[in-house]
């Protein structure tokens, strides 16, 4: 009855879902929650499935086996109820390169729905606390990817979400607005709202989340606290990164690596 | 390992790959992802684009000189059964060839503005200042990439004129002259041209490249090759029928001697033009003076090209040094302080429709989608027209027939292809936003079908030109419900093969295998139903004569209108977030 009532609780309760491209398992039976008031880090190694997974959550994908819900919904048949709900900050800002940040923010705010002027007071103190002002009114095509970094996260905030999705939404911006986002994503949760995290900055994923699930060749090799991973990689007292990289069995392969490179600097050193 | 040094056309060869996708990404203004996603499925991409262009480019140019030929036929005509006299006649062949002259001045601008602007930027020298390259080989490489840029357009402006006259005339003189002329106005145009570029290369490359002048110079460069490419044959036909009242007007002067005297020292278009007038008119045909002032104006010609030359050169030197390019002043930013005005909020029907006509509209090659439906009516219409005055009756309806359903066809292709390959660019937008695919379709068939309605209506305003074609008009009218039947059949199958889910229809392309043969199938439907039609037509015509066929298009149109839209309101259901 309790496990019962906290799937409910859940903001995304995944079990057992599988999806393959072809021949490819591209996700092979990960199970996981994300409960309200939490930063759930999804790390993994490139390919490893983490934005097949974001791409179900989103209904942009079908799962091929499992069962999938977002805010209790099924993504693939609600997906416009759980849009309303959640904001989506991709790895690639592919966002309306024809269009201003503010021409953007317009087209958002029709689309969901949005009072004019709670939007217009929103976007201003979003971009404002961004460092991306200045270029309200500048063709995105045209912005650093930076900048339209910053303008994909204000889009992504616009409603007030109960649930954000960011697949690593640090990439390319400055420490400064690092910092920003960061403040944000708490504030965010301890208003009750959930984050998903996706990132390959391992000491940002240690700093900011509650629970990480490390995703490796499709399934979940490693879930649950900083300190549960510890012990799971039966590495105490390791930071994160060392954590990873014995979970996603990635250690040795890059200890040999580095014992390579380290053998040819020498060498080069003995040539000069 | 031996490293073996690369040749500077070997790197030249990089950069100019590099320049012409700089000039791609410029002119396609949003739709950079586009043209970046082409280059990834096919690394040849941007090398075979230039070679087609240039070698189109080559073309068209090549075939503009078949106007001075026929000058030289009018004006041999001229002095053999008239009694004009020589200094008219002169005026006459110098009017007539300061027409070729202004032709050629207007394609290559707008032919070579979008090939050279890439270029003037220098972005593609950047990486190459890092490597160890002296600068002299810097300016060198800058020169090759530049020649490379436009080199069989160059060469057909310079070389076919000369050769095509000294075939025709078979002297040696007339070669000569027209070669001079050719280089000298080659010349001349191909600096302009370079100068005009690297200003607007500014422009597009400034702080607001969403600006108005950003926008009109694409429109300008995306139009104009649109319309040389489309209509050079035309052109040529209308200045060559135009030359009979243009020689009538100036027949009529009593006296050209000191226009001609003023006029030959212009250097641009005219002393080239007199020169070559005196090559082609029997020898002694001009007065000293005139030949003098004509030598005058070919002098003043070589230096105008000599001076622009050397401010090319200045600006090479600048666009392969990083220091000149960021020097104070050269790059223009924008002083105004940023305004934020308040967000409105549209219905999401409104919205979509809006994002699509900014999107479509700002950048090179989905404007292309939009205005060729527009161009299209002209290309096709202006030259069937003439045919059109042979044939009356019901077959006059069955040739328009075949003409509108060729226009109809192309023009649903194109706009349902842009407008749903516009959304590629908000990938991240549209999989976060609770997007109600009816609103989406809604908003994009709106532009669709206004678009596709112009494009039908247009043809009654080019066959009103003709008397013959009159009756026609009540067959275009009754054509416009099949048009929009067309395109809405185009969306709904394009959405059918590409965007079907397990729940729904998507505007997107989730379904991406074997996309060549879903297009084939998709302009195959378009082809059955006007096929159909078109039997349908053959068939009942004799009986139901011109009126009644006119009448029984819009009934099958107005149909297909509510059985497409049925088609669609079950495909895009009702549907409301909560």
């Amino acid at each position: 009855m309790n496990n019962e009532k906290q799937a409910n609780d859940d903001i995304i309760n995944v079990d057992g879902l599988k999806k393959r491209f072809g021949n490819v398992k591209a996700v092979n039976g990960i199970t996981f929650q994300v409960h309200p008031g939490e930063v759930f880090g999804l790390l993994g190694p490139n390919g490893a499935g983490k934005t097949t997974t974001i791409k179900v959550l989103l209904g942009l994908l079908e799962q091929d086996e499992g069962i999938v819900r977002v805010l209790g919904l099924d993504p693939l048949k609600d997906d416009v109820l759980i849009k309303q709900k959640i904001g989506y900050v991709s790895e690639e800002p592919q966002i309306y390169k024809a269009l201003t940040p503010l021409e953007l923010f317009e087209f958002i705010a029709s689309v969901r729905g949005l009072d004019g002027a709670q939007v217009t007071a929103k976007a201003k103190e979003y971009m404002e606390s961004l460092g991306a002002f200045e270029y309200l009114n500048r063709n995105i095509a045209t912005l650093s990817r930076g900048n339209k970094q910053k303008v994909q996260i204000v889009s992504a905030l616009l409603h007030d979400p109960v649930l954000l999705i960011m697949d690593d939404p640090l990439l390319g911006l400055d420490a400064k607005t690092v910092k920003v986002v960061k403040e944000v994503i708490e504030l965010h949760t301890k208003s009750g709202g959930a984050v998903i995290f996706s990132t390959h900055v391992m000491e940002v994923a240690q700093e900011l989340c509650h629970r990480i699930g490390i995703i490796n060749k499709g399934t979940i090799v490693g879930m649950g606290t900083f300190e549960e991973l510890r012990k799971q990689a039966d590495k105490a007292g390791a930071n994160l990164e060392d954590v990873f990289l014995r979970l996603t069995e990635q250690d040795e392969s890059v200890n040999a690596i580095i014992a390579k490179l380290r053998e040819s600097f020498n060498h080069k050193e003995k040539r000069a | 390992m031996v490293g073996k040094k690369t040749s500077l056309y070997s790197i030249a060869s990089k950069v100019r790959d590099e320049a012409f996708l700089e000039g791609q990404l410029q002119f396609a203004g949003s739709n950079q992802a586009q043209v970046l996603d082409r280059l990834e499925k096919n690394k040849n991409v941007t090398r075979r684009q230039q070679l087609f262009l240039k070698s189109i480019y080559g073309v068209l140019l090549g075939v503009l000189p078949i106007v001075p030929l026929y000058v030289y036929f009018q004006v041999t005509d001229l002095l053999a059964g008239s009694m004009i006299p020589v200094e008219i006649l002169v005026f006459i062949s110098v009017m007539l060839l300061v027409v070729y002259f202004g032709m050629v001045s207007m394609y290559l601008l707008v032919l070579g503005v979008q090939s050279v602007s890439g270029f003037m930027s220098g972005e593609a020298f950047e990486w190459l200042e890092v490597l160890p390259i002296p600068r002299k080989d810097l300016r060198k490489i800058a020169f090759i990439v530049l020649w490379r840029a436009f080199d069989i357009p160059i060469m057909a402006v310079v070389a076919v004129f000369p050769v095509l006259m000294a075939v025709v005339t078979g002297e040696i003189i007339v070669f000569l002259a027209c070669l001079v002329a050719s280089i000298l106005n080659g010349l001349f145009l191909f600096c302009i041209v370079v100068l005009i570029s690297e200003k607007f290369n500014r422009i597009l490359k400034g702080g607001e490249t969403n600006s108005r002048k950003a926008s009109a110079i694409r429109v300008f460069a995306m139009l104009g090759a649109v319309i040389a490419m489309s209509s050079t044959g035309l052109v040529i036909n209308m200045v060559m029928q135009s030359m009979g009242s243009i020689i009538a007007s100036f027949a009529i002067l009593q006296d050209a001697s000191t226009v001609n005297l003023l006029i030959s020292l212009i250097p641009f278009p005219f002393a080239a033009s007199f020169l070559v007038t005196f090559a082609i008119l029997p020898a002694g045909t001009g007065s000293t003076p005139l030949i003098t002032s004509t030598l005058v104006g070919i002098l003043i010609l070589a230096l105008l090209a000599w001076q622009l030359y050397r401010r090319v050169l200045a600006k090479l030197r600048n666009i392969t040094s990083h220091e000149a390019r960021t020097a104070p002043g050269s790059v223009k930013e924008s002083a105004e302080p940023v305004v934020m005005r308040d967000i409105k909020p549209v219905p999401p029907v409104k919205a979509y429709t809006r994002k699509d006509l900014a999107s479509i509209t700002r950048d090179f090659q989905g404007a292309m989608y939009l205005f060729m439906p527009i161009v299209y009516p002209f290309v096709i219409f202006l030259p069937a027209l003439q045919g059109l005055r042979m044939i009356t009756g019901v077959d006059l309806f069955v040739f328009a027939m075949l003409m509108v359903a060729m226009l109809v066809v192309m023009d649903a292709g194109m706009l349902v292809a842009g407008l749903l390959g516009i959304e590629d660019s908000g990938g991240s937008i549209i999989a976060s936003l609770p997007v109600v695919p009816r609103d989406q379709a809604k908003g994009k068939l709106k532009i669709m079908c206004t678009v596709q309605l112009i494009s039908s209506l247009l043809p009654i305003v080019l066959a009103a030109g003709v008397p013959e074609a009159i009756p026609l008009v009540i067959f275009f009218v009754g054509y416009c419900p099949v048009s929009v039947t067309v395109v809405m059949v185009t969306f709904a199958v394009k959405v059918r093969l590409f965007g079907k889910m397990r729940y729904k229809y998507v505007l997107d392309e989730a379904i991406v295998e074997r996309k060549a043969l879903k297009w084939v199938a998709i302009l195959a439907i378009d082809c059955a139903i006007l096929g159909g039609l078109l039997f349908l037509t053959v068939l009942v015509g004799p009986t139901i004569g011109t009126t009644g066929i006119a009448v029984m298009i819009a009934v099958v149109g107005i149909a297909g209108i509510v059985l497409v839209l049925s088609i669609l309101n079950k495909m895009f259901p009702e549907m409301r977030a909560k």
